[in-house]
């Protein structure tokens, strides 16, 4: 008699195990997918990276950049590598005869006129991307020095410059 | 007997519990530190991309162009280049803005060289014989602008000129004897060579004595030849194939730049 008090049938006495077993699954299986994303996050983020070292190779194959260089190089050689790595990027030829200057966000200030240059992954077919919008895309901005015509694009000396690239996807 | 059973049930279904909690919180520990080495060889490799284009740049970067460097937008000399931090001298009449009477077509790199040619005597002296080739003084304030983005991230530099075929004191090579201030912006003893004789201290490798200190030195090397001047008796001397060397570290040490 005492032996059958807290007997509830077959399944009915494994019934409480069955609690701790789905929270342990859906806990396990929720990390899973967690992970998954964030890695999958990370791999991205890394792939533009890439992509932004490869590009500041490409434009920083030289010391110095006049204008014509700095177009010459972005059409037939940048166009080309963002394309390969599906990516998109802005990247700007910068004078800083005057020195180098910086502020909070510096790395969007070249995004206007100011630069000798300037080239995208449109090309010239398209309008030109929103600096607002790529804001949003958490993208990589990279500068790099450069010797560039100072004071003014056609001197023939050079000064002080430097190339800025930013990439996103 | 089935009481028994059932404690045994819900014993196995805590048990898988806690399995699965150790195994999310391994999960959890391995997506964080996943990517942190390839994370590390991008940093390095964009920061030895763009110490190589640094010193490609100033085999062009005109000396005339940076004399206004320790320049206030306002017209008075910058804080970085008075006071006592590794630029305080930049910003005096013998600093940067003693470079504005060189000719336009002379580049950092040409009066380096200059700077270097002193008859049998290999010096880093700004001066070729006793004529002034402010080519350190060039250098230190291409460095001081064209690295800025670096400096103000908390990292150090050192460039130096390193002649590989006397090895003495470095097993990499000598570097060539550098006379007054370094081309640094450490203040650091060690690295500096301060409190040595002043003979030792012009033979201090600050890239050699970083890397000894334990700081994570990244380095980039170009080949470096310059033309000594005729020796005494008039007699050419051979070219020599010396090393032009800038490092690079984060460093824990004080910015002279904010």
């Amino acid at each position: 008699m005492t032996g059958k008090k807290a007997f509830v049938g077959p399944l009915g006495d494994d019934f409480p195990s069955i609690f701790p077993i789905v929270a342990g699954v859906l806990l396990f299986l929720g990390t899973v997918a967690y992970a998954a994303g964030v890695v999958d996050q990370k791999n991205a983020y890394f792939e533009i990276r890439q992509a932004s070292l490869g590009l500041g190779y490409t434009l920083t194959q030289r010391g110095s950049l006049t204008q014509m260089e700095f177009d010459a190089l972005c059409g037939e050689q940048a166009t080309e590598f963002a394309r390969s790595k599906a990516v998109k990027f802005k990247a700007t030829l910068v004078s800083r005869c005057d020195g180098y200057v910086y502020s909070d966000d510096a790395e969007f200030g070249e995004w206007g006129d100011e630069g000798y240059a300037s080239c995208d992954s449109h090309g010239d077919e398209e309008e030109d991307y929103v600096l607002s919008e790529v804001a949003g895309k958490n993208p990589v901005v990279l500068d790099y020095p450069m010797a560039v015509p100072c004071p003014e694009a056609g001197s023939n000396q050079y000064g002080l410059g430097s190339v800025v690239v930013m990439v996103w996807r | 007997m089935a009481l028994t059973r059932g404690q045994a049930a819900i014993f196995d279904g805590i048990t898988f519990l806690l399995l699965a909690s150790f195994s999310t919180g391994l999960l959890f520990v391995a997506v964080s530190n996943y990517g942190e080495q390839e994370d590390a060889v991008m940093r390095s490799a964009h920061v030895l991309n763009y110490v190589q284009s640094f010193t490609k740049a100033v085999y062009y970067v005109n000396v005339n162009t940076l004399s206004d460097v320790c320049k206030d937008p306002t017209g008075g000399t910058l804080a970085e280049c008075k006071g006592e931090g590794a630029y305080s001298d930049l910003g005096g009449v013998d600093g940067c803005s003693s470079l504005t009477g060189y000719l336009g077509s002379v580049s950092v790199t040409d009066l380096l060289k200059r700077d270097l040619a002193d008859p049998e005597n290999m010096i880093l002296d700004d001066a070729y014989g006793g004529i002034p080739a402010k080519g350190k003084l060039a250098l230190r304030c291409a460095a001081k602008e064209l690295l800025r983005p670096f400096v103000v991230s908390g990292y150090k530099y050192y460039i130096e000129v390193i002649d590989p075929s006397q090895s003495n004191i470095y097993s990499n090579g000598n570097p060539v004897r550098t006379l007054g201030a370094k081309i640094t912006n450490s203040m650091d003893d060690a690295i500096l060579g301060t409190g040595l004789e002043d003979s030792e201290r012009e033979r201090v490798s600050g890239c050699e004595e970083a890397a000894e200190a334990g700081y994570k030195v990244l380095s980039v090397a170009t080949p470096f030849r310059v033309t000594p001047a005729k020796d005494a008796q008039g007699e050419p001397q051979d070219e020599k194939s010396l090393i032009l060397r800038v490092c690079i570290w984060p460093s824990s040490e004080k910015s002279t730049v904010s």
